[in-house]
């Protein structure tokens, strides 16, 4: 189909939803705002009277000639279902000799035939508003299940910051004992090699190869040539050195 | 209303007919008369098979396609494989 029958579908659509707003205002309805009502799928018309709220939804009269656009009508109708009192399809007659009205009957749909009049051929069955309450999401998200560990993971936190504050005082009192085990260490070995310095090398004296003259004039006959008198005469000396 | 007017109802009759895409002067035959006639369905390369609805219109018992209704200030709807009119025009 060209763009001048797209035009025509167009404005037929637009005669029809004239027609039945015209129908609806004169029994007493008034027109709601489509957009206050704040749905993902909108009808072409919603009207209220005394707190019961109508939807239309309009069938174009390309839906004869393109599936899709028929489908597309019907599914709109299906999903308006809750939301409304009363749900009609409005549909030029042309369309109307090919819809089966019974089955729009047993879902409670209402049929509006469009000629020169309008003409509620079906009527809608009246249903309550289905509230809509939000469904208990159920769907096990893994960031809110690692969100629900973050108290236990606080507390480990808490704990590990204990022992680090009592390992750090732990390491305090241990470099506190190393560092006066270590000045003790440096003290001792200071002592040490004062100690050592202090004590003096025994001298090598050299050996006396020199025979010990000794006066044998006025000795008694036993010490002379005795072995014994250089040793002994050596003993005081010893001990003055040591 | 039209329900107080008295409503009338009338059945749709669908004919199957077979049509010879290749002579279009050879005469269309029902489903039934071709298979009795031939003995066998048609060959889909040289026959189409076209279901057709028809009704008998109360007011002139003139026979008519349900889209003629369409143009009836009469017709008030299509209920399954019956059309509902009123003995007034409705619309």
């Amino acid at each position: 189909m060209g763009k001048d029958g797209r035009m025509v579908e167009v404005q037929v659509k637009k005669e029809i939803i004239e027609k039945v707003r015209e129908y609806f205002l004169s029994r007493g309805f008034q027109e709601a705002s489509i957009d206050e009502l704040n749905l993902k799928v909108r009808p072409d018309l919603a009207f209220t009277r005394n707190g019961d709220l109508v939807f239309v939804e309009v069938l174009e009269i390309g839906a004869l000639s393109d599936r899709s656009l028929f489908m597309k009508a019907l599914m709109n109708t299906s999903a308006l279902r809750d939301y409304c009192n009363l749900l009609y399809i409005a549909a030029p007659k042309l369309l109307a000799v090919i819809i089966d009205s019974s089955t729009l009957s047993e879902y409670g749909v209402g049929l509006l035939t469009v000629g020169d009049k309008v003409l509620e051929a079906q009527p809608a069955t009246y249903r309550p508003i289905k509230s809509v309450k939000p469904q208990q999401v159920s769907i096990e998200i893994p960031e809110i299940e690692e969100l629900k560990k973050i108290p236990l993971i606080e507390e480990r936190i808490r704990e590990l910051e204990r022992v680090i504050v009592e390992l750090r005082s732990t390491i305090s009192n241990l470099q506190g004992k190393i560092y006066s085990l270590s000045s003790r260490v440096e003290s001792l070995e200071k002592l040490g090699i004062q100690v050592k310095t202090k004590i003096p090398k025994p001298e090598v004296k050299p050996e006396v190869t020199a025979p010990v003259e000794v006066s044998s004039e006025g000795l008694p006959s036993f010490l002379k040539d005795n072995p014994w008198v250089s040793i002994l005469s050596k003993r005081g000396e010893e001990r003055v050195a040591a | 209303m039209w329900l107080l007017e008295g409503v009338r109802c009338t059945p749709i009759r669908k004919i199957k007919v077979v049509v010879d895409i290749t002579d279009p002067l050879t005469p269309a035959l029902t489903l039934e008369a071709f298979m009795k006639t031939f003995g066998g369905k048609p060959d889909p390369q040289r026959y189409r098979i076209v279901e057709i609805e028809v009704l008998s219109c109360p007011e002139d018992q003139s026979v008519v396609l349900p889209s003629e209704c369409a143009e009836c200030p009469r017709f008030i709807k299509r209920v399954r494989d019956s059309i509902y009119c009123a003995n007034r025009p409705v619309s």
